[in-house]
């Protein structure tokens, strides 16, 4: 390891070497900064003490499966020997490396300004965020520094939503944005996804439309089959790492970017998650911060109400609507049609007016003590099937029910 | 041989006429026997398959066995055309009658009458047992003019329903040596296939049967009624296949030719059951999703009709879906758009018809429960993604109806309205396709189902609510073009249903219920 130098590196070249060391290695960050106490002590170091550090058996640096953090043992050799030819490199050489990218690609040092200042609450902090979004570095800048000024709230849940978790994560996330505040999730499957994709159709005036903390490097679309909302926030959002480019998903990044996405909102919001969960990892991580946990309550008995009826009786706050949320977190809400399209009950009147239609109206009714399948409704409403399915059609085209699980139809609340 | 007289020289060459099948179309062969004073041998050509070279054993010990010699000369048996290939056992019995009336044993009785053809397969003792295809045959037959055709007694019922052919059945190799020692008497009846039609229930079992899912049975009804195929979706055990089968008694009753026409399918697959030699009814296949692609669609060395082709006319219920082969899958596409079938191997291409209503029924997820408020769906979400994305688009977008199928409490099921026979439901049906064979004459398409996008421009009339809430819903639904195109078809076959000529906006909302919603429940 003798190229490595020996006398101090700057400050934003050792931050992206830590950084880049620590993609390849679960906890490196959080041994070295436990070594040297504070992290300004931490960048003071030589690069040759990071490797002598490095080689240390047992404590240095080192997991206890060696790199490991699950995946094959192909997977874990990868990794080691990425870290190693990291390692090699040394600091100035890693950092031009970094920077050798796109446009739109951006670096950003613990050390630097435009380094999120939540961060800086967590006690092993990300030496670097590895940052895209929009077409040039000035555009990533900009809407990186408006991150600073603007409310963010993240909003995590499970991958396979029911679809009232659905609902309320389109529901939570464009009222928010409409609200104001920026959504941050982790552009997962199901309720990241849903969230993320209602922030940016809400057409709020935000730059960036939300955030997306990813468990791979920012150049990685994944999961794949969310590679078109993945271009859709590099397009309008940003989306950050603290994993270097290209680094592949791997189970140990994941828990490790609930806590990057815990730090960077005001509060968490969580919809829908099994008792043990990656929402209610980030939803621990926010509470240790002191970050305001808000859960969407759920179903007695159900799997996925398991994490959010679990916090909700550890002291999280109830979110039932945007408004909570914006209560709980101190943003003033903009009044009703700015963060809500108003309610059912607003619209009937319009809807029954426009269609003179009585049998619109009564499924509408009985749709508003529970969720009903067309012969439900039928009996319910004494109409025959076909007017009941005509009925729900309409209500379905006006975006006032929209059909469900078990061929149930649902009423659909702003 | 120099001891035979001249006369008797003349006597050694006889030729039976007979029939081969290459799917359904037939294809003259005359069976040629040739008997000379020569080391003796029996030998078959022209292009026979090995069931038609063991036929000279069956042929060899029928003849001993009835009583009949079996000379020690050289005997030769031409199938001509020397280059079709000939398949089957179905020519036995007329190389034995051709052998017959060489050796002198037999004389063709016709008497410039016109021959009689023969087809048959003979067990060792003599009987002639039934063959596949013998209606087919029989029509082929009768097309070239053929006045009469001996054939086994099994097979008389499907040949006498060929009009102006003459139906000679035979149980022995005597008996048809009677007919045609005879030229042919004691013809089969025609069979009064319209009394049996109206005698013969559409099917078992009755819609009223079903308890409760009367938003599914309405689907039903409208898919029947336009010919449009179907999709279920629903957990184990609420009725997907129970309402399946009651469809073919809700479909307009079969007529005299359609009811040929299914009977001639299955009489070359060689399905038709002993004791019924007619399908008189529509038919209801539900090949197990490990069939194979030639199964489903038809094919192997001898292209025989699949699964599609036997459900010609009648109902194909596929049910787990997402779990045939994808090569089976991808082959439903061709029939469900043609309506028939066409099979290439490298001496033979053949057409089966495949008219048929795909009813095609999966789970709501691999385990069965998503959306089940009883159970829980344990499903990992890639399995559901793979389950779901098994169907094409292409396939998909064939299919008009999207439905889903709820399980019924028990206390629903005692509490539901007691509910309309299949009778009932099928004069509604029968109504409204005569409309749609009115509207659409000329067309070459009989219902809805097929109208293509020009059909629809002219034929798809809509009140200017129905234009703008069909608006409306391509741009609040993001219905694609094509989804759009399928709410309009069953649109217009509930407004056929309602006696509508245009199509009300309340047709056009019915309609939308039942919208193909793409990856909806779940993004």
């Amino acid at each position: 390891m003798s190229p490595v130098s020996e006398r101090p590196a700057g400050a934003r070249a050792m931050c992206v070497w830590l950084g880049t060391l620590a993609s390849w290695r679960p906890g490196f960050i959080g041994r070295l900064v436990r070594e040297h106490r504070t992290m300004a002590g931490l960048l003071q170091c030589s690069p040759g003490e990071i490797v002598a550090f490095a080689a240390r058996p047992g404590r240095g640096g080192r997991a206890p499966s060696d790199g490991g953090g699950g995946g094959t043992p192909a997977e874990r050799r990868s990794d080691a020997q990425h870290f190693v030819a990291v390692l090699r490199e040394g600091p100035e050489a890693c950092l031009s490396r970094a920077e050798r990218r796109p446009p739109g690609d951006v670096v950003v040092a613990w050390s630097e300004a435009l380094y999120p200042d939540q961060l800086r609450d967590l006690g092993d902090p990300p030496l670097c965020l590895f940052v895209r979004g929009g077409a040039d570095g000035a555009t990533v800048r900009a809407r990186l520094s408006a991150v600073a000024d603007t409310p963010l709230v993240a909003v995590v849940g499970t991958r396979r939503p029911s679809s009232y978790g659905q609902d309320m994560a389109r529901l939570l996330g464009g009222g928010l944005a409409r609200a104001g505040v920026v959504v941050v999730s982790g552009l997962a499957l199901g309720i990241d996804a849903v969230a993320q994709r209602a922030a940016i159709e809400a057409e709020a005036p935000l730059s960036p439309a939300t955030v997306a903390v990813l468990g791979c490097g920012a150049d990685v679309a994944y999961p794949r089959s969310n590679a078109h909302l993945y271009a859709r926030v590099g397009a309008s959002g940003l989306i950050v790492s603290e994993f270097t480019w290209a680094v592949p998903a791997r189970s140990w990044r994941f828990p490790a970017r609930n806590r990057v996405m815990a730090a960077l909102g005001r509060g968490v919001v969580l919809v829908e998650g099994a008792e043990r969960s990656g929402a209610r990892i980030t939803a621990g991580h926010a509470a240790d911060l002191g970050r305001d946990v808000l859960c969407v309550p759920g179903e007695a008995g159900r799997k996925l109400s398991q994490a959010p009826n679990r916090l909700l009786d550890d002291g999280a706050r109830v979110c039932e609507s945007v408004a909570d949320v914006l209560k709980v977190i101190g943003v003033a809400d903009a009044g009703p049609g700015a963060g809500s399209r108003g309610s059912a009950g607003g619209l009937l009147p319009a809807l029954i007016l426009d269609h003179g239609s009585a049998s619109v109206r009564d499924v509408l009714e009985a749709l508003q003590e529970a969720s009903l399948t067309i012969d439900e409704l039928a009996a319910r409403c004494g109409l025959p099937v076909a007017k009941v399915a005509a009925a729900v059609s309409d209500l379905e085209v006006e975006g006032l029910a929209r059909r469900v699980e078990g061929g149930r139809y649902r009423l659909l609340r702003a | 041989m120099s001891g035979l007289p001249a006369d008797e020289e003349a006597e050694v060459l006889a030729r039976i006429a007979s029939e081969a099948l290459s799917g359904l179309q037939g294809h003259s062969v005359v069976v040629e026997a040739d008997v000379v004073a020569a080391a003796p041998a029996f030998s078959v050509v022209g292009l026979p398959d090995a069931a038609v070279q063991e036929s000279r054993e069956r042929v060899r010990a029928a003849i001993v066995n009835s009583s009949y010699e079996f000379p020690s000369r050289r005997i030769t048996v031409n199938l001509a055309p020397a280059d079709l290939r000939k398949e089957g056992p179905s020519f036995d019995l007329p190389i034995a009658l051709a052998f017959l009336l060489a050796t002198g044993q037999v004389k063709d009785g016709s008497d410039g009458r016109g021959p009689l053809a023969a087809v048959g397969e003979l067990g060792l003792d003599g009987t002639v047992r039934p063959v596949a295809g013998a209606l087919a045959v029989a029509q082929s037959l009768r097309a070239r003019g053929v006045r009469g055709l001996v054939l086994p007694a099994g097979n008389a019922a499907e040949a006498a329903l060929v009009p102006e052919l003459e139906v000679y059945p035979a149980a022995t190799l005597a008996e048809a040596v009677a007919q045609i020692e005879a030229g042919g008497c004691g013809a089969a009846p025609p069979v009064d296939l319209d009394a049996l039609l109206a005698a013969t229930p559409p099917s078992d079992a009755d819609f009223s049967d079903i308890v409760g899912q009367d938003g599914v049975k309405r689907a039903l009804e409208i898919a029947v009624a336009g010919a449009h195929n179907v999709l279920m979706t629903g957990p184990p055990g609420a009725g997907k296949t129970m309402l399946a089968r009651r469809l073919p008694g809700i479909m307009p009753p079969l007529t005299r030719d359609e009811a040929v026409e299914i009977t001639r399918v299955h009489s070359v697959a060689g399905l038709l059951p002993p004791g019924e030699p007619l399908v008189v009814r529509r038919p209801f296949r539900a090949p197990h999703h490990t069939i194979s692609s030639p199964g489903l669609v038809g094919g192997g060395g001898t292209p025989r009709p699949g699964e599609v082709s036997l459900a010609h006319l009648g109902v194909l219920f596929l049910d787990e879906f997402p779990e045939y082969r994808l090569s089976a899958l991808e082959g439903l596409r061709q029939p469900l758009e043609d309506g028939e079938v066409t099979i290439s191997r490298r001496l033979v291409s053949v057409t089966y018809p495949a008219r048929l209503m795909l009813v095609a029924a999966m789970n709501p997820c691999p385990c069965g429960f998503a959306g089940d408020p009883g159970r829980e769906c344990v499903c990992p979400a890639f399995r559901l993604n793979q389950y779901r994305s098994r169907l094409s688009g292409p396939l998909l977008d064939r299919i008009d109806l999207r439905l889903d199928v709820p399980r019924v409490p028990p206390r629903d099921r005692r509490a539901s309205r007691p509910s309309e026979s299949s009778a009932d439901v099928r004069a509604r049906v029968v109504a409204a396709r005569v409309r749609q064979v009115a509207r659409l004459a000329g067309t070459g398409v009989y219902a809805n189902a097929h109208m293509t996008s020009r059909h629809l421009r002219r034929y798809c009339r809509l009140e200017p609510a129905a234009t703008a809430k069909l608006d409306r819903a391509y741009d609040q639904m993001r219905l694609s073009a094509r989804a759009a195109d399928r709410v309009v078809k069953v649109a217009r076959t509930i407004a056929d249903l309602a006696g509508a000529e245009v199509i009300s906006a309340a047709h056009l909302a019915e309609s939308l219920s039942y919208r193909d919603r793409g990856g909806e429940p779940g993004e």
